[in-house]
C-alpha cells in the first residue's frame, strides 16, 4: 500500500515538473523574438521574412486568429444567422482588408475575460480585440503589447433612482456589484479604500448575471464601465428608475493587444487604427472615399489613400490598403455609429478625432 | 360489483365523498388544502400567465443560432443528413425492442410534423418530414430482416454514428469542405460533446475498471492513478487545465483545437466516474460465475465478455443513464471555457441590442431542450430495461 502511495506521489511530481518545465522552456521564446525582431527591423524589407513574425504567419495560414467576446452587447455578438458583428468585430475587419484586401479572412475565437492574455500568450490567437484595457503590468510583465487605444471607457457606478444615492460618498455600506477578474474590480477596492467608504463588494462572472442580480436587488450599485453602463440603462429605458452617476473613477483606455516584440505585427495593428482615425478626422467615409482620391490635393490624405508614398510596401501590406479599409469597412466614426451610437445611444465623448474635441489623433502619415 | 364496505353516501356521489375524504376531512387538512390551492393560484398567475405573454420573438429569430451557432448556412444539410442517419437506426431500434410502433414514435412523429409546419426554409421542412419518412420506413425495412442480422445492422449503426456525425459535419474538402469546429455552437454543440462523452466513457471507463481488477501490479497502479487523478478534481479545473495550461506546456503549434481540449477533458472525466461505477457493478457478480466459466474451459476474456460483462450492464442500466443524463447537462460547463454551446450561445443572443431583455426567454427555452433530451433518455432506458427483463415488479 505505501509503495503505491509512493509511487502516486513521484508521478505526480514528474508530471508537476514537466508541465512546469514546459512553461518554463516555453516562456523565453517570446522574449528571443523580441531581441531579434529589431534587429532585422534595421534592415528595411526582410522585417516580413523574419519566421517568427506573425505577419508571415498570419498570411501564410490566409486567416486572421481574432480573441473576441462573444457576448458584448454592441461591441461584439453573434447575430441571428450566427455571424460575429459589433464595434470590435468591424476593427477586426478593417485588420482583414489590411493584411488580405478582404474582411472576411477571420477566424473568431470567443474569449472570457480571465484566458484572454494566456490565448495571446499561447499563441492561439494573432490578435486580442476585447475590451482590454491597457495599463503597465499588462504591457510589462503579461509580455503583451498595446496598440493605443481605440475606445476611451471609464468606471462608474449604476444605482436605483429612488434610494437617494447620488454622489460615490452616499455609496457608504451599500452592497456593489463588479466583474471577477477585471480592472474594474481592483479599482473599485483602491478607490473605495482611498476614499475610507465601506462598501460589500459582491463578484460576478459576466455582465447578465449582474444585471439580474441588481434587477432582483440583491445589490444596491453595480460598478461597470461606462459603455456597459449604456447598455444596462438601455434595457431599462421605460422603467427609469436607474441611472448613472457622473462620477468616473477611472481611466479604462481599450486598445488592441498583440504578443510583446513583434513589432511588424503591431504596426499594422496600429496603423489600421490610425487609418481609420484619419477617415474621421477628415470626413472621409466609405462613401465619399473615391471622389476624396481623386480630387485630393493634401500630400497626406494622397499617402493614406496610396496615391502618394508607398506606405503600405513599408509594412508588407498592398499599397491601398488605408482605402480598402475605408472603403469596405467605414471609418472610425462610421464604425462607432453603426454598433454603438445608432443601435446602443452611446455617446461619442472622449471618443472623437482631437479636431473635434475628442482624444483621437492619427500620427501623420508620411 | 358492489363493495359491502362503501357507505351508501360514497356509492351515490364518489366524486363528493372524494373530495371530502381527501381534502377537507379536518380542520387542519381543510387549512392545508386551502394553503395549497393559494400557491396554484400564484404560481399561475405569477409564474405560467407571464409565460403566454412573453415576447417569444427573441427565440424565433434565432432558432438557427440555438441549435447550431455558427455553422454555415449552405452546409446545413450536413447537420440534416446525420438526423436522418440517426432517425434511420432509432425506427430499426424501435423495432428491435417491439412489435408496434412505440407511443414515443408517435410524439416524436408530431413534433416532427409541428416543426415542418413552422417558418423554416423549404430544405428545413422537407428535411423534417425526411427524418419522418426515416423513422417509420425504417421500422417497417426492419420488421422484414431476421432478427439476428436486424441486430447485427443496429449494433454497428450505432456505433458508426459518431464517426459518421464528425465526419459530415467537420467535412474533409471535396464535396464536404472543412467547417471548423469554433464554428459549431449550440444544441449542435452541446449534443456532440456530451454524445462522444457518452459513447466514449463506457468503453473506456469499462477498461479503467476491469484495469483496476487486474492482477498485473503496473496495469493496476496506472488504473488507480488515472481515476483517481481525474476523480479528484473538479470538472472545471480539468477544462480549465486543457484550455489555459496545455497550450502553455505544449510547443507552439501543437495544442489541439479548443473542441478537443474540452471534449477530452470531458470524456476523460467521465470515464473516470464510469469506471467506478462499472467496478461497483464488476464487484456485485458473486465468485460463482466465474468458477462456472473456468468449469466450462472458458478462457478468462471469454468469461469477461460472455458471462460477466452482459450481465453487468444489464444490471447497471440505472446508473449508466444517471451519468448519461449528467454526462448530457455537463457539457453545458464548457461553455465556461468560451465555447459557444448551448448556455454559451444564450449570453451571446441577449448581447444583440435587438433582444437585451430576451435572456429569460432563451433560458427557459434552452432549459426546456435539455428536459425534452434528458427526459428521452431515460424513456428509452425504460424500454430497453423492459425488453432486457431487468425489472422486478414486486407481485401483489
Amino acid at each position: 500500500m505505501k509503495k503505491r502511495v509512493t509511487l502516486a506521489f513521484v508521478l505526480i511530481s514528474v508530471l508537476v515538473l514537466c508541465l512546469s518545465c514546459g512553461g518554463k522552456q516555453e516562456s523565453p521564446e517570446p522574449t528571443t523574438t523580441s531581441v531579434a525582431a529589431p534587429a532585422v527591423a534595421a534592415a528595411p524589407a526582410p522585417v516580413v521574412k523574419e519566421k517568427t513574425s506573425t505577419l508571415q504567419q498570419v498570411k501564410d495560414r490566409g486567416y486572421i486568429v481574432v480573441g473576441v467576446n462573444a457576448s458584448n452587447p454592441g461591441f461584439a455578438y453573434l447575430q441571428e444567422d450566427g455571424s460575429y458583428t459589433g464595434f470590435e468585430i468591424d476593427l477586426a475587419k478593417a485588420l482583414s482588408v489590411a493584411v488580405f484586401g478582404t474582411p472576411d479572412k477571420l477566424e473568431f475565437r470567443p474569449l472570457t475575460s480571465k484566458e484572454r492574455f494566456i490565448a495571446l500568450q499561447s499563441g492561439e490567437i494573432d490578435v486580442l480585440i476585447r475590451t482590454a484595457t491597457i495599463n503597465s503590468s499588462r504591457d510589462t510583465e503579461l509580455g503583451l503589447d498595446f496598440t493605443t487605444p481605440y475606445f476611451y471607457d471609464g468606471q462608474t457606478f449604476v444605482v436605483r433612482d429612488n434610494i437617494g444615492i447620488n454622489t460615490m460618498e452616499d455609496l457608504e455600506g451599500a452592497s456593489i456589484a463588479v466583474l471577477t477578474g477585471s480592472t474594474t474590480e481592483t479599482n473599485l477596492a483602491a478607490i473605495m479604500a482611498s476614499k475610507q467608504i465601506e462598501y460589500r463588494p459582491l463578484t460576478f462572472e459576466n455582465l447578465d448575471e449582474m444585471k439580474s442580480a441588481f434587477i432582483n436587488d440583491r445589490v444596491d450599485a453595480v460598478s461597470v464601465d461606462k459603455s456597459s453602463a449604456v447598455v444596462f440603462l438601455a434595457q431599462f429605458e421605460d422603467a427609469g428608475d436607474f441611472k448613472g452617476l457622473e462620477e468616473t473613477i477611472s481611466k479604462e483606455p481599450l486598445g488592441i493587444a498583440v504578443r510583446h516584440g513583434d513589432s511588424a505585427w503591431k504596426d499594422i495593428c496600429q496603423w489600421t487604427l490610425f487609418a481609420l482615425f484619419y477617415g474621421d478626422e477628415h470626413a472621409i467615409t466609405s462613401a465619399n472615399v473615391d471622389e476624396v482620391l481623386s480630387t485630393t490635393t493634401s500630400p497626406e490624405t494622397k499617402n493614406v489613400l496610396g496615391k502618394g508614398k508607398e506606405i503600405g510596401a513599408m509594412m508588407g501590406l498592398s499599397n491601398d490598403w488605408a482605402y480598402q479599409i475605408i472603403k469596405q469597412v467605414g471609418n472610425y466614426g462610421e464604425i462607432f455609429d453603426r454598433n454603438l451610437g445608432i443601435p446602443m445611444k452611446v455617446t461619442r465623448g472622449y471618443n472623437k478625432p482631437w479636431n473635434q474635441g475628442g482624444l483621437f489623433y492619427a500620427n501623420p502619415f508620411n | 360489483m358492489n363493495n359491502p364496505f362503501k357507505t351508501p353516501m360514497e356509492v351515490k356521489h364518489p366524486l363528493y365523498y372524494w373530495i371530502h375524504k381527501n381534502l377537507f376531512s379536518t380542520v387542519g387538512n381543510t387549512l392545508l388544502t386551502l394553503f395549497s390551492c393559494y400557491l396554484l393560484y400564484l404560481l399561475a398567475t405569477k409564474s405560467l400567465l407571464p409565460l403566454f405573454s412573453w415576447d417569444w420573438t427573441v427565440i424565433q429569430a434565432n432558432l438557427k443560432l440555438i441549435l447550431t451557432g455558427s455553422y454555415p448556412n449552405e452546409q446545413l444539410w450536413r447537420v440534416h443528413l446525420c438526423l436522418w442517419y440517426a432517425a434511420f437506426f432509432f425506427g430499426m431500434t424501435f423495432r428491435f425492442s417491439r412489435k408496434t410502433p412505440p407511443r414515443i414514435m408517435y410524439l416524436l412523429g408530431i413534433v416532427l410534423i409541428f416543426f415542418a409546419s413552422c417558418k423554416f426554409e423549404t430544405l428545413h421542412r422537407l428535411s423534417m418530414l425526411c427524418i419522418l419518412f426515416l423513422l417509420f420506413g425504417s421500422f417497417f425495412i426492419a420488421s422484414k430482416l431476421k432478427k439476428e442480422r436486424l441486430s447485427l445492422i443496429i449494433i454497428f449503426g450505432w456505433i458508426l454514428l459518431l464517426p459518421f456525425c464528425f465526419g459530415v459535419i467537420r467535412g474533409f474538402g471535396g464535396p464536404l469542405p472543412i467547417v471548423k469546429t469554433n464554428l459549431w455552437g449550440g444544441l449542435l454543440l452541446s449534443l456532440l460533446v456530451s454524445l462522444t462523452s457518452i459513447f466514449l466513457s463506457l468503453p473506456i471507463g469499462l477498461l479503467l475498471a476491469l484495469g483496476r481488477r487486474s492482477k498485473m501490479k503496473i496495469v493496476k497502479s496506472v488504473c488507480i492513478f488515472l481515476i483517481e487523478l481525474i476523480r479528484g478534481v473538479p470538472l472545471i479545473t480539468i477544462l480549465f487545465i486543457g484550455y489555459l495550461i496545455l497550450p502553455m506546456a505544449l510547443p507552439k503549434g501543437w495544442a489541439p483545437s479548443v473542441f478537443i481540449r474540452a471534449l477530452s477533458g470531458v470524456v476523460l472525466f467521465h470515464s473516470a466516474y464510469m469506471a467506478e461505477a462499472l467496478r461497483g457493478g464488476l464487484q456485485g457478480i458473486s465468485k460463482t460465475q466465474y468458477e462456472a466459466a473456468t468449469s466450462l474451459n472458458l478462457s478468462p476474456q471469454k468469461t469477461m465478455i460472455f458471462i460477466i460483462l452482459p450481465q453487468v450492464l444489464k444490471r447497471m442500466i440505472p446508473v449508466l443513464v444517471n451519468s448519461f443524463t449528467s454526462a448530457l447537462k455537463d457539457t453545458s460547463l464548457i461553455s465556461i471555457i468560451g465555447m459557444l454551446d448551448l448556455i454559451g450561445i444564450s449570453t451571446s443572443i441577449v448581447s444583440n441590442p435587438k433582444y437585451l431583455t430576451g435572456s429569460a426567454q432563451v433560458l427557459f427555452f434552452e432549459g426546456s431542450l435539455y428536459f425534452v433530451l434528458c427526459y428521452s433518455i431515460s424513456k428509452a432506458s425504460v424500454v430497453l430495461e423492459k425488453k432486457l427483463g431487468v425489472t422486478t415488479k414486486i407481485k401483489k
